[in-house]
């Protein structure tokens, strides 16, 4: 069964909120609208890319993630949780979580976790695409979810994910602890988690 | 599933928020179609390629250590201030058949203001087009043998390398 809550995103061109919808899992419409909606403008930016510097700046890593496919592969499994942002008749963020991760901080070393395994706005909502970014708040929702997740499936709000190096930043300054260089994952990133105390923090704080 | 967040917590969250990407865990590696993260490994399809990508991972480590002496900085201290790990980089410097991590490549070419792309090919990760740059990197590392430090010489070779980068 799908669950919807109902969230205010700020959009920046008006200045006013508007209101969104975060589901669980994402359904066909959203992958629809990668393909259709979020992947032509990234394909259109990468045919102007002359390298690495650019492409990092431009946010562009995720343009030929196989949504579809992941949707298809991961639906009616246990281990896996999906959840899709919607606003203006549009889908404006994804997610996909793994729930079946282990801790890597001393504290709570080997405890199961929730893993992000991706998560990822519009291109018109990152900062590194367009100079005028649509809807701000699409990633604490999406966070903010996931650590409600965690909570919901018993394992306190724990929390890890290998943040793309342009977004390390965004994730110090939400309060994921910083675990350095993960030499296991194929693309060297960096690894955050959250411990649940601060991940409680995260969702309490106002 | 409770929700545990509110529209209200979501409205303080959203003053606060840097104006920073929050993508997580995608995988860069797909980039291949503007020849990024393509190991020369996967396009060479002769035994003279593969050691012609030896030397030039050689030369890379040459060129690496060469910038961290000329900076005076331990592998410990480049480690922490390029947030890379300590035996990666002395793989890099040491050993010309470690295949360096994109992500340490741009993390080195930041602290060494080198252009990315430049370094990428430089060091194996991006197959390398520009014959020039090749040429070039082979023979700075043929006569660069610095230990310890850099004499005159190399620090020459080192400043002129380092300009052929800049411009090619």
């Amino acid at each position: 069964m799908r669950e919807s809550w109902e969230f205010p995103l700020l959009n920046r061109q008006t200045g006013k909120e508007e209101l969104a919808t975060l589901y669980t899992p994402i359904a066909d419409n959203n992958v629809d609208d990668f393909e259709s909606l979020w992947q032509p403008p990234m394909i259109a930016r990468l045919a102007t890319i002359k390298d690495h510097d650019e492409l990092q700046a431009a946010s562009l890593q995720d343009i030929y993630w196989k949504w579809r496919e992941k949707q298809q592969a991961r639906s009616n499994r246990f281990d896996w949780m999906s959840f899709a942002v919607e606003c203006g008749g549009e889908t404006q963020g994804l997610m996909f979580v793994r729930t079946v991760g282990f801790a890597r901080i001393d504290s709570q070393r080997n405890l199961p976790l929730i893993y992000i395994d991706l998560i990822s706005a519009a291109p018109w909502n990152r900062n590194g695409f367009t100079d005028t970014p649509l809807y701000k708040g699409v990633g604490p929702l999406l966070l903010g979810a996931a650590i409600s997740l965690s909570v919901n499936e018993g394992l306190d709000g724990r929390l890890g994910l290998h943040a793309l190096p342009q977004s390390e930043d965004w994730y110090r300054q939400q309060g994921m602890t910083e675990l350095g260089t993960d030499t296991a994952h194929p693309e060297s990133l960096v690894y955050f988690e959250f411990t649940s105390a601060d991940a409680q923090a995260y969702v309490s704080s106002t | 599933m409770e929700m545990l967040i509110t529209p209200t917590w979501l409205r303080n969250k959203i003053q606060k928020e840097p104006d920073i990407d929050f993508d997580a865990g995608m995988p860069v590696h797909l980039l291949q179609s503007i020849d990024m993260f393509l190991p020369p490994d996967v396009v060479a399809d002769n035994p003279a390629d593969e050691q012609r990508t030896l030397q030039l991972k050689h030369a890379f480590g040459v060129f690496i250590r060469q910038l961290r002496l000329r900076d005076s900085l331990s592998i410990e201290a480049l480690a922490t201030t390029a947030s890379v790990l300590v035996e990666e980089l002395e793989a890099i410097e040491q050993d010309p058949h470690f295949q360096a991590r994109p992500r340490t490549v741009v993390q080195l070419a930041k602290v060494f203001q080198i252009e990315s792309s430049k370094m990428m090919k430089l060091s194996g990760v991006a197959h390398a087009a520009e014959e020039t740059i090749e040429e070039e990197a082979l023979k700075f590392a043929a006569k660069s043998d610095g230990v310890s430090s850099l004499n005159q010489a190399e620090q020459r070779l080192l400043n002129d390398f380092v300009k052929l980068l800049s411009k090619a």
